[in-house]
């Protein structure tokens, strides 16, 4: 019988430790964590998202600054958010025009920032016209006009569609015209990509005094 | 010698079914560092909104931000470097050391990019 016992508490240790681990949910924990750390990404893609806008008001008003400081911030989180292996990439197009006065034409200004990757292509169409950018590496800049006459208030869409990895993106956005004013318009396509996949696109408009 | 045996068919059983039951089955996964992480996270951007974060962050006062992080977390074990995209890294010494990052542009009037990484162990 004394032998026996050691027997007799294997299979009480073994019974005890099976309904531990039973009792254990481990698709449910797993699922937390994932989700806890899904939430992490999202404030910091929220973040980001709004810090792009306060950028704009501490450069408030001068055109290069304002763009020089977005493109700046956008390189500056890439290089922090790569370190922490998320990925960020962006297309940031930043659209501007000097007062509008009714009936004359009028430039709309368009630069643009290649945070995305290599571009095979990239198209803008504004009121009929089309702009074409070929093999754009990352990081890459440039600029174009359109010219438009305005008549009264009015919102005009902006077509932006790129070739990347093989894969083609469309997609518009509003350009807010305002008789007498001069504004400027920050566009940023944006995908977040860690634990989880994020994208989305923003815009900001500030009136240029 | 039958107690011997009966012992030895014991320890087998044990040291089988510890094999197994570590090996077979995930580890329990731990939401402690992720739970940290957010609650940090949370309280970083919690100080930005109520304006107390940036100017500490732009005057480089890392010492000042690590007091009020250790008086609302809780704990002593906690160290804040302020810095761009090259940061000094303290020597911290923990296998639960666990670290968050929080990006800021600069404030109303100044452009300056900087993050602030807040390690807790």
């Amino acid at each position: 019988m004394k032998g026996q016992i050691f027997i007799i508490l294997t299979i009480i240790v073994v019974t005890i430790l099976l309904l531990i681990k039973t009792s254990l949910n481990f698709e449910s924990l797993i699922r937390s964590k994932v989700e806890l750390e899904n939430s992490l990404e999202r404030e910091i893609f929220s973040s980001l998202k709004k810090e792009l806008n306060k950028v704009l008001i501490s450069g408030y008003n001068d055109i290069s600054t304002l763009i020089n400081n977005e493109n700046s911030f956008l390189s500056f989180s890439r290089s922090v958010l790569k370190s922490r292996l998320i990925d960020l990439k962006c297309l940031a197009i930043y659209a501007f025009y000097k007062k509008i006065n009714v009936s004359e034409p009028t430039t709309l200004n368009l630069t643009f920032f290649n945070m995305l990757g290599k571009l095979q292509q990239l198209n803008f169409t504004f009121n009929s016209q089309t702009k074409s950018f070929s093999n754009l590496e990352i990081y890459a800049k440039n600029s174009t006009s359109f010219q438009i006459s305005i008549t009264s208030n009015q919102n005009l869409p902006l077509e932006v569609s790129y070739k990347f990895e093989n894969e083609i993106f469309t997609y518009s956005f509003l350009i807010p015209f305002e008789v007498n004013k001069s504004k400027f318009i920050a566009f940023f396509d944006l995908s977040l990509e860690g634990k989880m996949f994020q994208n989305d696109k923003v815009n900001y408009v500030i009136d240029l005094i | 010698m039958l107690r011997i045996l009966e012992a030895v068919i014991s320890i087998i059983t044990l040291l089988t079914f510890f094999f197994g039951y570590f090996l077979a089955f995930p580890s329990i996964p731990s939401l402690e560092s992720i739970n940290w992480k957010l609650q940090t996270y949370n309280l970083l951007k919690t100080l930005d909104e109520k304006g107390m974060l940036r100017n500490f962050i732009l005057q480089n006062r890392s010492t000042t931000l690590k007091n009020i992080l250790k008086t609302y977390l809780g704990t002593k074990n906690l160290e804040v470097v302020i810095c761009e995209t090259q940061c000094n890294l303290p020597e911290i010494e923990s296998e639960k050391l666990t670290s968050i990052f929080y990006l800021i542009s600069g404030n109303s009037t100044h452009f300056s990019p900087k993050q602030i990484l807040v390690y807790r162990w």
